[in-house]
């Protein structure tokens, strides 16, 4: 029974202490949802169109968010030329990696404090 | 899993490519394609592909070209094509290689690459859907490809899958028939 409360109240310190080191501005479903599909790709990167299609939001909407993670250092466009055309291409920087790394264990801490309390 | 890409880089030396996979974006789209075709023609490769995203994307073959860049570039390989592979890299550079060379629009080239490997993977998963189906389920999955280069892809996609085996005399005996029409 303590242990049970202790371990509880360990998932929630750790649950406040990760949620600290999470840059708030990163933690937005689409920005979330950017940064682990580019991290998908590996190092290839994700083309905007395929990024498009695949979270199906306006261009607005998307090119908001992908500046705002440009800005933020997370991830990086290289424009690719293909002959006539240009791909711009996004890939996650360190910074990047490490962020979503701090997301995903946020999530974690999460979920056990959240499956202990039900 | 170091075998598998060897089998994919005697299949780039076969066709007489010079892949720099360190420096060009397309090579490396290039060969997710080609080496998930290379599959769907029966060489045995494990790697395993999803059709989301990137489709037809295969992480592990990711991880193995970028372990091994130099490898792949200068086309170094431990596996020796039996007879049946080369079958196969001969059918897969006559049916998709040679038709999806765009000169001067590599864009499309890739494009036409992503369409075929695309319809390929849908009807492999599902071999009794009816081409409209797939068309409209490829236009959902990756709206950025117009309908010719579907069309297209879907119609190579239908000769990459066609066993030649299915060829019997009967089939034969009648091909040869409509192809007396004309003559």
């Amino acid at each position: 029974m303590m242990n049970a409360l202790m371990n509880s109240n360990d998932n929630v310190e750790v649950l406040l202490e990760t949620s600290r080191r999470i840059n708030s501005r990163a933690v937005s479903l689409i920005r979330c949802l950017i940064l682990a599909l580019i991290a998908y790709s590996v190092d290839d990167g994700l083309q905007y169109r395929e990024l498009k299609s695949a979270l199906n939001v306006s261009d607005g909407k998307l090119i908001a968010n992908l500046n705002r993670l440009l800005k933020m250092g997370y991830i990086y466009r290289q424009q690719v030329r293909l002959d006539r055309r240009q791909l711009n291409i996004f890939t996650l920087t360190d910074e990047g990696k490490k962020e979503l790394e701090t997301i995903m264990r946020w999530i974690e801490s999460f979920q056990r404090v959240a499956i202990l309390d039900a | 899993m170091l075998e598998d890409l060897d089998k994919v880089i005697a299949a780039l030396k076969y066709w007489g490519l010079k892949p720099d996979i360190k420096n060009s974006y397309s090579w490396r789209f290039f060969i997710q394609k080609t080496t998930y075709l290379l599959e769907a023609f029966d060489m045995p490769i494990s790697y395993f592909f999803t059709i989301h995203l990137k489709g037809t994307y295969s992480r592990q073959l990711t991880q193995d070209y970028y372990a091994f860049q130099d490898r792949v570039c200068l086309l170094e390989t431990n596996y020796v094509p039996t007879p049946k592979d080369i079958e196969i890299f001969e059918r897969m550079k006559k049916t998709v290689l040679e038709r999806t060379k765009t000169p001067d629009d590599a864009d499309a080239e890739l494009q036409l690459l992503e369409g075929i490997s695309t319809a390929v993977y849908l009807m492999r998963q599902s071999p009794e859907t009816v081409g409209e189906e797939v068309f409209a389920t490829i236009k959902i999955l990756k709206p950025y490809l117009s309908d010719a280069t579907v069309v297209i892809g879907l119609s190579i996609a239908k000769e990459v899958l066609f066993k030649p085996e299915y060829l019997t005399d009967e089939i034969q005996e009648e091909i040869e028939i409509w192809d007396r029409v004309d003559q």
